[in-house]
Protein backbone atom coordinates (compact mmCIF):
# COMPACT_ATOMS: atom_id res chain seq x y z
CA UNK A 1 0.00 0.00 0.00
CA UNK A 2 1.36 3.40 -0.87
CA UNK A 3 1.43 6.49 1.28
CA UNK A 4 -1.57 8.05 -0.51
CA UNK A 5 -3.72 5.15 0.64
CA UNK A 6 -2.70 5.68 4.26
CA UNK A 7 -3.33 9.42 3.95
CA UNK A 8 -6.85 8.66 2.69
CA UNK A 9 -7.50 6.44 5.72
CA UNK A 10 -6.17 9.11 8.08
CA UNK A 11 -8.38 11.73 6.42
CA UNK A 12 -11.46 9.48 6.48
CA UNK A 13 -11.07 8.75 10.19
CA UNK A 14 -10.43 12.42 11.00
CA UNK A 15 -13.52 13.51 9.01
CA UNK A 16 -15.65 10.83 10.65
CA UNK A 17 -14.48 11.92 14.11
CA UNK A 18 -15.26 15.53 13.20
CA UNK A 19 -18.80 14.59 12.16
CA UNK A 20 -19.35 12.67 15.38
CA UNK A 21 -17.90 15.54 17.38
CA UNK A 22 -20.22 18.21 16.00
CA UNK A 23 -23.21 15.99 16.77
CA UNK A 24 -22.66 16.49 20.49
CA UNK A 25 -22.70 20.26 21.07
CA UNK A 26 -22.67 20.01 24.91
CA UNK A 27 -19.30 18.25 24.73
CA UNK A 28 -17.87 21.03 22.54
CA UNK A 29 -19.04 23.60 25.09
CA UNK A 30 -17.49 21.41 27.72
CA UNK A 31 -14.09 21.46 26.00
CA UNK A 32 -14.19 25.25 25.99
CA UNK A 33 -15.52 25.88 29.47
CA UNK A 34 -13.70 23.26 31.54
CA UNK A 35 -10.19 24.73 31.13
CA UNK A 36 -11.55 28.20 31.94
CA UNK A 37 -13.10 26.98 35.18
CA UNK A 38 -10.04 24.98 36.20
CA UNK A 39 -7.67 27.88 35.57
CA UNK A 40 -9.88 30.25 37.57
CA UNK A 41 -9.96 27.76 40.45
CA UNK A 42 -6.16 27.71 40.49
CA UNK A 43 -5.86 31.49 40.14
CA UNK A 44 -8.13 32.08 43.14
CA UNK A 45 -6.42 29.31 45.10
CA UNK A 46 -3.04 30.97 44.45
CA UNK A 47 -4.33 34.36 45.49
CA UNK A 48 -5.87 32.89 48.65
CA UNK A 49 -2.85 30.96 49.83
CA UNK A 50 -0.07 33.32 48.75
CA UNK A 51 -1.63 36.72 49.33
CA UNK A 52 -0.22 39.78 47.58
CA UNK A 53 3.33 38.40 47.33
CA UNK A 54 2.60 35.57 44.92
CA UNK A 55 5.03 36.81 42.25
CA UNK A 56 7.92 36.90 44.72
CA UNK A 57 7.07 33.47 46.12
CA UNK A 58 7.01 31.96 42.63
CA UNK A 59 10.27 33.69 41.76
CA UNK A 60 11.86 32.14 44.85
CA UNK A 61 10.95 28.74 43.40
CA UNK A 62 12.60 29.46 40.07
CA UNK A 63 9.72 30.95 38.09
CA UNK A 64 10.12 34.68 37.64
CA UNK A 65 7.01 35.87 35.85
CA UNK A 66 3.30 36.42 36.23
CA UNK A 67 1.78 33.65 38.42
CA UNK A 68 -1.49 33.85 36.48
CA UNK A 69 0.37 33.36 33.20
CA UNK A 70 2.17 30.43 34.83
CA UNK A 71 -1.17 28.81 35.68
CA UNK A 72 -2.83 29.63 32.35
CA UNK A 73 -0.04 27.94 30.39
CA UNK A 74 0.00 24.95 32.74
CA UNK A 75 -3.75 24.44 32.50
CA UNK A 76 -3.93 24.95 28.74
CA UNK A 77 -1.31 22.29 28.06
CA UNK A 78 -2.82 19.96 30.62
CA UNK A 79 -6.23 20.40 28.98
CA UNK A 80 -4.64 19.63 25.65
CA UNK A 81 -3.24 16.40 27.07
CA UNK A 82 -6.58 15.52 28.69
CA UNK A 83 -8.37 16.01 25.39
CA UNK A 84 -5.80 13.92 23.52
CA UNK A 85 -5.95 11.29 26.24
CA UNK A 86 -9.61 10.86 25.33
CA UNK A 87 -9.10 11.28 21.60
CA UNK A 88 -5.83 9.53 20.61
CA UNK A 89 -5.74 7.30 23.68
CA UNK A 90 -9.28 6.09 23.08
CA UNK A 91 -8.97 5.81 19.28
CA UNK A 92 -9.20 2.02 19.23
CA UNK A 93 -11.23 1.64 22.40
CA UNK A 94 -13.87 4.00 20.99
CA UNK A 95 -14.44 1.65 18.07
CA UNK A 96 -15.30 -1.01 20.62
CA UNK A 97 -17.77 1.35 22.29
CA UNK A 98 -19.34 2.23 18.93
CA UNK A 99 -19.53 -1.45 17.98
CA UNK A 100 -17.36 -0.86 14.89
CA UNK A 101 -14.16 -2.54 16.07
CA UNK A 102 -14.66 -5.70 14.02
CA UNK A 103 -15.23 -3.59 10.89
CA UNK A 104 -12.01 -1.70 11.50
CA UNK A 105 -10.05 -4.89 12.09
CA UNK A 106 -11.41 -6.54 8.97
CA UNK A 107 -10.81 -3.52 6.76
CA UNK A 108 -7.57 -3.54 4.77
CA UNK A 109 -6.66 -0.18 6.36
CA UNK A 110 -3.70 0.07 8.72
CA UNK A 111 -4.70 0.28 12.36
CA UNK A 112 -1.90 2.76 12.86
CA UNK A 113 -3.40 4.98 10.16
CA UNK A 114 -6.72 4.81 12.01
CA UNK A 115 -4.93 5.82 15.20
CA UNK A 116 -3.12 8.60 13.36
CA UNK A 117 -6.37 9.93 11.89
CA UNK A 118 -8.07 10.01 15.25
CA UNK A 119 -5.00 11.61 16.85
CA UNK A 120 -4.74 14.24 14.13
CA UNK A 121 -8.35 15.23 14.55
CA UNK A 122 -7.85 15.20 18.33
CA UNK A 123 -4.94 17.59 18.02
CA UNK A 124 -6.89 20.05 15.87
CA UNK A 125 -10.01 19.74 17.99
CA UNK A 126 -8.24 20.04 21.35
CA UNK A 127 -5.93 22.72 19.97
CA UNK A 128 -8.57 25.27 19.03
CA UNK A 129 -10.57 24.61 22.22
CA UNK A 130 -7.46 25.07 24.39
CA UNK A 131 -6.46 28.20 22.48
CA UNK A 132 -9.88 29.84 22.83
CA UNK A 133 -10.07 28.89 26.51
CA UNK A 134 -6.65 30.42 27.08
CA UNK A 135 -7.73 33.65 25.39
CA UNK A 136 -10.84 33.81 27.58
CA UNK A 137 -8.87 33.25 30.78
CA UNK A 138 -6.23 35.79 29.79
CA UNK A 139 -8.99 38.33 29.15
CA UNK A 140 -10.64 37.54 32.49
CA UNK A 141 -7.50 37.61 34.61
CA UNK A 142 -5.22 40.11 32.84
CA UNK A 143 -2.42 37.55 32.70
CA UNK A 144 0.83 38.97 31.36
CA UNK A 145 3.50 37.30 29.26
CA UNK A 146 7.05 38.14 28.31
CA UNK A 147 7.82 36.77 24.86
CA UNK A 148 11.16 37.87 23.46
CA UNK A 149 11.62 35.16 20.84
CA UNK A 150 8.26 34.35 19.17
CA UNK A 151 9.82 31.54 17.14
CA UNK A 152 11.08 29.86 20.32
CA UNK A 153 7.63 30.26 21.90
CA UNK A 154 5.84 28.86 18.84
CA UNK A 155 8.28 25.95 18.58
CA UNK A 156 7.88 25.16 22.27
CA UNK A 157 4.07 25.20 22.03
CA UNK A 158 4.13 23.01 18.90
CA UNK A 159 6.49 20.49 20.45
CA UNK A 160 4.59 20.49 23.75
CA UNK A 161 1.48 19.59 21.71
CA UNK A 162 3.47 16.79 20.05
CA UNK A 163 4.45 15.60 23.53
CA UNK A 164 0.82 15.56 24.66
CA UNK A 165 -0.16 13.74 21.47
CA UNK A 166 2.57 11.13 21.94
CA UNK A 167 1.30 10.44 25.44
CA UNK A 168 -2.20 9.88 24.06
CA UNK A 169 -0.85 7.49 21.43
CA UNK A 170 1.23 5.77 24.11
CA UNK A 171 -1.92 5.06 26.12
CA UNK A 172 -3.99 3.73 23.19
CA UNK A 173 -2.71 0.15 23.46
CA UNK A 174 -3.07 0.11 27.23
CA UNK A 175 -6.67 1.22 27.04
CA UNK A 176 -7.76 -1.30 24.47
CA UNK A 177 -6.39 -4.18 26.55
CA UNK A 178 -8.32 -3.22 29.66
CA UNK A 179 -12.00 -3.57 30.38
CA UNK A 180 -11.96 -0.25 32.22
CA UNK A 181 -10.60 2.21 29.69
CA UNK A 182 -12.91 5.05 30.74
CA UNK A 183 -12.06 5.03 34.46
CA UNK A 184 -8.34 4.58 33.73
CA UNK A 185 -8.43 7.56 31.38
CA UNK A 186 -9.99 9.59 34.20
CA UNK A 187 -7.52 8.26 36.76
CA UNK A 188 -4.49 9.11 34.64
CA UNK A 189 -5.37 12.80 34.43
CA UNK A 190 -4.73 13.44 38.11
CA UNK A 191 -1.17 12.09 38.41
CA UNK A 192 -0.40 13.90 35.16
CA UNK A 193 -1.59 17.18 36.71
CA UNK A 194 0.54 16.51 39.78
CA UNK A 195 3.78 15.19 38.30
CA UNK A 196 4.08 17.56 35.34
CA UNK A 197 3.93 20.62 37.60
CA UNK A 198 1.06 22.14 35.67
CA UNK A 199 -0.33 23.75 38.84
CA UNK A 200 2.87 24.52 40.79
CA UNK A 201 6.63 24.71 40.24
CA UNK A 202 7.99 21.18 40.07
CA UNK A 203 10.95 22.24 42.21
CA UNK A 204 8.60 22.21 45.22
CA UNK A 205 8.42 18.42 45.12
CA UNK A 206 11.02 16.11 46.68
CA UNK A 207 13.66 14.92 44.22
CA UNK A 208 12.24 11.42 43.90
CA UNK A 209 8.87 12.78 42.76
CA UNK A 210 10.57 15.20 40.37
CA UNK A 211 12.21 12.21 38.66
CA UNK A 212 8.75 10.82 37.94
CA UNK A 213 7.76 14.19 36.49
CA UNK A 214 10.78 14.31 34.22
CA UNK A 215 9.90 10.91 32.75
CA UNK A 216 6.77 12.50 31.25
CA UNK A 217 7.14 14.31 27.89
CA UNK A 218 4.61 17.00 28.81
CA UNK A 219 6.77 18.18 31.73
CA UNK A 220 9.50 19.31 29.32
CA UNK A 221 6.93 20.92 27.02
CA UNK A 222 5.45 22.85 29.93
CA UNK A 223 8.83 24.10 31.09
CA UNK A 224 9.87 25.16 27.58
CA UNK A 225 6.58 26.98 26.97
CA UNK A 226 6.72 28.75 30.34
CA UNK A 227 10.35 29.77 29.86
CA UNK A 228 9.74 31.20 26.39
CA UNK A 229 6.42 32.86 27.18
CA UNK A 230 6.96 34.07 30.74
CA UNK A 231 10.68 34.60 31.11
CA UNK A 232 11.63 35.72 27.61
CA UNK A 233 13.87 32.71 26.97
CA UNK A 234 15.20 32.05 23.47
CA UNK A 235 15.50 28.89 21.44
CA UNK A 236 19.02 28.17 22.70
CA UNK A 237 17.78 28.34 26.31
CA UNK A 238 15.10 25.72 25.80
CA UNK A 239 16.94 23.57 23.26
CA UNK A 240 17.99 20.88 25.78
CA UNK A 241 14.40 20.66 27.04
CA UNK A 242 13.04 20.32 23.51
CA UNK A 243 15.50 17.55 22.63
CA UNK A 244 14.47 15.56 25.70
CA UNK A 245 10.85 16.23 24.87
CA UNK A 246 11.31 14.90 21.34
CA UNK A 247 13.15 11.77 22.49
CA UNK A 248 10.49 10.94 25.10
CA UNK A 249 7.69 11.72 22.63
CA UNK A 250 9.21 9.36 20.07
CA UNK A 251 9.61 6.64 22.70
CA UNK A 252 6.03 7.12 23.89
CA UNK A 253 4.62 6.99 20.34
CA UNK A 254 6.62 3.89 19.47
CA UNK A 255 5.48 2.21 22.65
CA UNK A 256 1.87 3.09 21.83
CA UNK A 257 2.08 1.73 18.29
CA UNK A 258 3.78 -1.46 19.53
CA UNK A 259 1.11 -1.89 22.21
CA UNK A 260 -1.74 -1.41 19.76
CA UNK A 261 -0.24 -4.11 17.53
CA UNK A 262 0.32 -6.37 20.49
CA UNK A 263 -3.17 -5.74 21.82
CA UNK A 264 -4.62 -6.63 18.43
CA UNK A 265 -2.60 -9.81 18.23
CA UNK A 266 -3.47 -10.91 21.78
CA UNK A 267 -7.10 -9.99 21.32
CA UNK A 268 -7.38 -11.89 18.02
CA UNK A 269 -5.68 -14.94 19.53
CA UNK A 270 -7.91 -14.99 22.61
CA UNK A 271 -11.07 -13.60 21.03
CA UNK A 272 -11.22 -10.72 23.50
CA UNK A 273 -11.70 -7.59 21.48
CA UNK A 274 -15.41 -7.47 21.03
CA UNK A 275 -16.25 -8.50 24.59
CA UNK A 276 -16.56 -6.03 27.45
CA UNK B 1 -50.64 5.99 40.30
CA UNK B 2 -54.25 4.97 39.58
CA UNK B 3 -56.10 3.94 42.74
CA UNK B 4 -53.17 2.10 44.28
CA UNK B 5 -51.13 3.65 47.10
CA UNK B 6 -47.98 1.76 48.09
CA UNK B 7 -47.23 1.31 51.77
CA UNK B 8 -44.19 2.94 53.38
CA UNK B 9 -42.51 -0.45 53.55
CA UNK B 10 -43.02 -0.96 49.82
CA UNK B 11 -41.57 2.48 49.10
CA UNK B 12 -38.58 1.65 51.28
CA UNK B 13 -38.09 -1.67 49.50
CA UNK B 14 -38.24 0.08 46.11
CA UNK B 15 -35.54 2.49 47.27
CA UNK B 16 -33.36 -0.31 48.63
CA UNK B 17 -33.67 -2.36 45.45
CA UNK B 18 -32.70 0.65 43.35
CA UNK B 19 -29.75 1.31 45.65
CA UNK B 20 -28.42 -2.27 45.76
CA UNK B 21 -28.48 -2.59 41.98
CA UNK B 22 -26.35 0.52 41.50
CA UNK B 23 -23.76 -0.38 44.14
CA UNK B 24 -23.29 -3.84 42.66
CA UNK B 25 -22.96 -2.44 39.13
CA UNK B 26 -20.29 0.07 40.19
CA UNK B 27 -18.08 -2.24 42.24
CA UNK B 28 -17.99 -4.88 39.52
CA UNK B 29 -15.58 -2.62 37.55
CA UNK B 30 -11.98 -2.54 38.79
CA UNK B 31 -11.35 0.71 36.95
CA UNK B 32 -13.98 2.34 39.13
CA UNK B 33 -12.13 1.16 42.24
CA UNK B 34 -8.85 2.50 40.81
CA UNK B 35 -10.37 5.94 40.26
CA UNK B 36 -11.88 5.92 43.71
CA UNK B 37 -8.53 5.12 45.31
CA UNK B 38 -6.17 7.26 43.25
CA UNK B 39 -8.00 10.52 42.53
CA UNK B 40 -8.24 11.60 46.21
CA UNK B 41 -4.52 10.87 46.75
CA UNK B 42 -3.48 13.21 43.95
CA UNK B 43 -6.01 15.85 44.89
CA UNK B 44 -4.68 15.98 48.46
CA UNK B 45 -1.10 15.72 47.17
CA UNK B 46 -1.67 18.76 44.94
CA UNK B 47 -2.89 20.67 48.00
CA UNK B 48 0.21 19.52 49.87
CA UNK B 49 2.43 20.83 47.06
CA UNK B 50 0.54 24.14 47.00
CA UNK B 51 0.85 24.40 50.79
CA UNK B 52 4.62 24.65 50.29
CA UNK B 53 4.12 28.02 48.64
CA UNK B 54 1.48 29.25 51.10
CA UNK B 55 2.07 32.53 52.88
CA UNK B 56 0.86 33.62 56.35
CA UNK B 57 -0.53 36.74 54.66
CA UNK B 58 -2.82 34.66 52.44
CA UNK B 59 -6.58 34.66 52.92
CA UNK B 60 -6.69 30.99 53.93
CA UNK B 61 -4.24 31.56 56.78
CA UNK B 62 -5.92 34.80 57.84
CA UNK B 63 -9.24 32.92 58.23
CA UNK B 64 -7.53 30.68 60.77
CA UNK B 65 -6.79 27.71 58.55
CA UNK B 66 -3.11 27.11 59.11
CA UNK B 67 -3.12 23.79 57.28
CA UNK B 68 -4.03 24.15 53.59
CA UNK B 69 -3.83 20.38 53.04
CA UNK B 70 -6.63 19.82 55.55
CA UNK B 71 -8.54 22.74 54.07
CA UNK B 72 -8.56 21.14 50.61
CA UNK B 73 -8.85 17.54 51.82
CA UNK B 74 -12.10 18.22 53.68
CA UNK B 75 -13.32 20.54 50.94
CA UNK B 76 -12.68 17.93 48.27
CA UNK B 77 -14.14 15.04 50.26
CA UNK B 78 -17.41 16.76 51.03
CA UNK B 79 -17.65 18.53 47.69
CA UNK B 80 -17.39 15.14 45.97
CA UNK B 81 -20.01 13.66 48.21
CA UNK B 82 -22.49 16.48 47.78
CA UNK B 83 -22.08 16.86 44.03
CA UNK B 84 -22.25 13.09 43.52
CA UNK B 85 -25.64 13.22 45.19
CA UNK B 86 -26.66 16.11 42.96
CA UNK B 87 -25.63 14.37 39.74
CA UNK B 88 -26.82 10.94 40.74
CA UNK B 89 -30.34 12.23 41.15
CA UNK B 90 -30.00 14.28 37.97
CA UNK B 91 -28.69 11.48 35.78
CA UNK B 92 -31.00 8.77 37.06
CA UNK B 93 -33.71 9.29 34.46
CA UNK B 94 -31.25 9.29 31.62
CA UNK B 95 -29.61 6.09 32.83
CA UNK B 96 -32.94 4.33 32.93
CA UNK B 97 -33.59 5.57 29.39
CA UNK B 98 -30.24 4.21 28.17
CA UNK B 99 -30.87 0.89 29.90
CA UNK B 100 -34.34 0.73 28.36
CA UNK B 101 -35.99 0.46 31.78
CA UNK B 102 -37.55 3.90 32.06
CA UNK B 103 -41.01 2.82 30.92
CA UNK B 104 -40.91 -0.09 33.37
CA UNK B 105 -39.98 2.25 36.20
CA UNK B 106 -42.75 4.65 35.27
CA UNK B 107 -45.31 1.86 35.11
CA UNK B 108 -44.48 0.38 38.52
CA UNK B 109 -46.63 1.59 41.40
CA UNK B 110 -43.54 2.74 43.34
CA UNK B 111 -43.12 6.45 43.97
CA UNK B 112 -40.72 8.19 41.59
CA UNK B 113 -39.48 10.29 44.46
CA UNK B 114 -38.53 7.11 46.35
CA UNK B 115 -36.86 5.82 43.21
CA UNK B 116 -34.77 8.99 42.88
CA UNK B 117 -33.89 9.01 46.57
CA UNK B 118 -32.97 5.31 46.40
CA UNK B 119 -30.46 6.06 43.67
CA UNK B 120 -29.05 8.99 45.62
CA UNK B 121 -28.61 6.80 48.70
CA UNK B 122 -26.73 4.28 46.60
CA UNK B 123 -24.16 6.84 45.54
CA UNK B 124 -24.15 8.28 49.05
CA UNK B 125 -22.74 5.10 50.55
CA UNK B 126 -19.97 5.04 47.95
CA UNK B 127 -19.30 8.72 48.62
CA UNK B 128 -19.06 8.03 52.35
CA UNK B 129 -16.31 5.51 51.63
CA UNK B 130 -14.58 8.21 49.55
CA UNK B 131 -14.85 10.74 52.37
CA UNK B 132 -13.38 8.25 54.85
CA UNK B 133 -10.59 7.50 52.40
CA UNK B 134 -9.65 11.17 51.97
CA UNK B 135 -9.58 11.69 55.74
CA UNK B 136 -7.43 8.57 56.16
CA UNK B 137 -5.03 9.83 53.48
CA UNK B 138 -4.93 13.25 55.11
CA UNK B 139 -4.19 11.89 58.57
CA UNK B 140 -1.94 8.94 57.63
CA UNK B 141 0.04 10.34 54.69
CA UNK B 142 0.09 14.06 55.43
CA UNK B 143 0.04 14.06 59.26
CA UNK B 144 -3.21 16.01 59.47
CA UNK B 145 -5.45 16.39 62.51
CA UNK B 146 -9.22 16.68 62.77
CA UNK B 147 -11.29 17.75 65.81
CA UNK B 148 -13.55 14.78 66.37
CA UNK B 149 -15.49 16.85 68.89
CA UNK B 150 -16.77 18.89 65.95
CA UNK B 151 -18.14 15.78 64.22
CA UNK B 152 -21.81 16.26 65.32
CA UNK B 153 -21.87 19.77 63.79
CA UNK B 154 -20.14 18.50 60.68
CA UNK B 155 -22.71 15.71 60.41
CA UNK B 156 -25.59 18.15 60.85
CA UNK B 157 -24.11 20.42 58.16
CA UNK B 158 -23.60 17.48 55.88
CA UNK B 159 -27.16 16.18 56.27
CA UNK B 160 -28.67 19.60 55.63
CA UNK B 161 -26.41 20.12 52.60
CA UNK B 162 -27.39 16.71 51.29
CA UNK B 163 -31.05 17.60 51.56
CA UNK B 164 -30.40 20.84 49.67
CA UNK B 165 -28.33 19.12 46.99
CA UNK B 166 -31.00 16.46 46.57
CA UNK B 167 -33.51 19.21 45.96
CA UNK B 168 -31.21 20.74 43.36
CA UNK B 169 -30.66 17.27 41.90
CA UNK B 170 -34.37 16.67 41.53
CA UNK B 171 -34.70 19.98 39.69
CA UNK B 172 -31.81 18.85 37.50
CA UNK B 173 -33.55 15.54 36.87
CA UNK B 174 -36.55 17.46 35.62
CA UNK B 175 -34.31 19.45 33.31
CA UNK B 176 -32.65 16.29 32.03
CA UNK B 177 -36.01 14.89 30.94
CA UNK B 178 -35.94 17.58 28.27
CA UNK B 179 -32.21 18.05 27.65
CA UNK B 180 -31.23 14.39 27.12
CA UNK B 181 -27.51 15.13 27.66
CA UNK B 182 -27.08 14.94 31.41
CA UNK B 183 -23.54 13.63 31.59
CA UNK B 184 -22.02 16.34 29.40
CA UNK B 185 -24.00 18.90 31.38
CA UNK B 186 -22.76 17.50 34.70
CA UNK B 187 -19.14 17.23 33.58
CA UNK B 188 -19.33 20.86 32.49
CA UNK B 189 -21.00 21.93 35.72
CA UNK B 190 -18.51 20.20 38.05
CA UNK B 191 -15.54 22.61 37.80
CA UNK B 192 -17.89 25.60 38.02
CA UNK B 193 -19.36 24.16 41.21
CA UNK B 194 -15.79 23.64 42.42
CA UNK B 195 -15.09 27.28 41.67
CA UNK B 196 -18.22 28.52 43.43
CA UNK B 197 -18.17 26.14 46.39
CA UNK B 198 -14.79 27.25 47.71
CA UNK B 199 -13.47 23.71 47.60
CA UNK B 200 -9.89 24.96 47.14
CA UNK B 201 -10.12 28.51 48.43
CA UNK B 202 -12.43 30.69 50.57
CA UNK B 203 -15.32 32.11 48.55
CA UNK B 204 -14.42 35.53 50.01
CA UNK B 205 -11.65 35.57 47.39
CA UNK B 206 -14.22 35.69 44.57
CA UNK B 207 -15.55 38.98 43.20
CA UNK B 208 -18.56 40.11 45.27
CA UNK B 209 -21.39 39.25 42.82
CA UNK B 210 -19.88 35.82 42.22
CA UNK B 211 -19.48 35.28 45.95
CA UNK B 212 -23.16 36.11 46.41
CA UNK B 213 -24.09 33.45 43.84
CA UNK B 214 -21.78 30.93 45.50
CA UNK B 215 -23.60 31.40 48.79
CA UNK B 216 -26.86 30.26 47.19
CA UNK B 217 -25.42 26.78 46.65
CA UNK B 218 -25.85 24.44 49.65
CA UNK B 219 -22.46 22.84 49.06
CA UNK B 220 -20.69 26.16 49.84
CA UNK B 221 -22.17 26.50 53.33
CA UNK B 222 -21.94 22.74 53.86
CA UNK B 223 -18.18 22.74 53.25
CA UNK B 224 -17.78 25.80 55.50
CA UNK B 225 -19.59 24.06 58.35
CA UNK B 226 -17.57 20.86 57.93
CA UNK B 227 -14.28 22.75 57.82
CA UNK B 228 -14.95 24.99 60.78
CA UNK B 229 -16.20 22.01 62.83
CA UNK B 230 -13.48 19.51 61.98
CA UNK B 231 -10.48 21.82 61.53
CA UNK B 232 -11.27 24.60 64.03
CA UNK B 233 -13.64 22.87 66.47
CA UNK B 234 -16.33 25.54 66.03
CA UNK B 235 -20.09 25.00 66.06
CA UNK B 236 -21.03 27.22 63.08
CA UNK B 237 -24.64 27.30 64.30
CA UNK B 238 -25.59 30.33 62.20
CA UNK B 239 -24.50 28.56 59.03
CA UNK B 240 -26.55 25.53 60.05
CA UNK B 241 -29.70 27.67 60.13
CA UNK B 242 -28.93 29.02 56.66
CA UNK B 243 -28.30 25.51 55.41
CA UNK B 244 -31.59 24.32 56.86
CA UNK B 245 -33.45 27.09 55.06
CA UNK B 246 -31.66 26.35 51.79
CA UNK B 247 -32.45 22.64 52.14
CA UNK B 248 -36.13 23.39 52.59
CA UNK B 249 -36.33 25.81 49.68
CA UNK B 250 -34.37 23.61 47.27
CA UNK B 251 -36.35 20.50 48.13
CA UNK B 252 -39.63 22.28 47.51
CA UNK B 253 -38.46 23.96 44.33
CA UNK B 254 -36.84 20.75 43.07
CA UNK B 255 -39.98 18.73 43.62
CA UNK B 256 -42.20 21.30 41.91
CA UNK B 257 -39.85 21.67 38.94
CA UNK B 258 -39.61 17.93 38.52
CA UNK B 259 -43.37 17.45 38.51
CA UNK B 260 -43.86 20.30 36.06
CA UNK B 261 -41.19 19.11 33.64
CA UNK B 262 -42.21 15.50 33.92
CA UNK B 263 -45.78 16.46 33.07
CA UNK B 264 -44.53 18.48 30.11
CA UNK B 265 -42.36 15.66 28.84
CA UNK B 266 -45.24 13.19 29.14
CA UNK B 267 -47.56 15.59 27.31
CA UNK B 268 -45.07 16.06 24.47
CA UNK B 269 -44.18 12.36 24.39
CA UNK B 270 -40.48 12.94 25.08
CA UNK B 271 -39.84 10.66 28.03
CA UNK B 272 -38.95 7.40 26.36
CA UNK B 273 -37.00 8.71 23.40
CA UNK B 274 -33.43 9.94 22.97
Amino acid sequence: MNIVYHVRVIKAVAVRDFKIRITYIPWIMNSLLQPIAWTLILVYAYRSIMGPGSREILTAHGWAGDPVGFLVLGQVLLSLFNALNWRAGMAIQRERWYGTLELILQAPASRIAVLAGSSLFGLVDAGWASFLSALAVIALTNATFNIVDPLAAATSVALAAVGALSMGVGLAGLYVLTRSAGPIAIAIQHPTRFFTGSSFPLAILPAVLQYVGYAIPLTYGLEAVRMTMLQGAGLSDVEPLLYRLLILSLASSMLGVAMVRWAEEVARRNGWLHTF
Amino acid sequence: MGGYTPSKLQVLRASLASYARDVLALYSAWGFVLVRLSVPVFMVATAWALSKIASPSGLVASLGYGDYVGYVALGFAFFTMLTTTLFEVGERIHREMVQGTLETVLLTPASRLAWLIGGALGSLLISLVDVALVIVYYVALFGGEVYLGGAPYALAGLLLSLAGMMGMGIALAGLVVNLKEPHAFNVMLTPFLMLLSGMMFPVEALPEPVEAVSRLIPVTHGIEVVRSSLLQGESASQLLWILGLEALVYTMVGYMVFRLLEARARRLGGLGSF
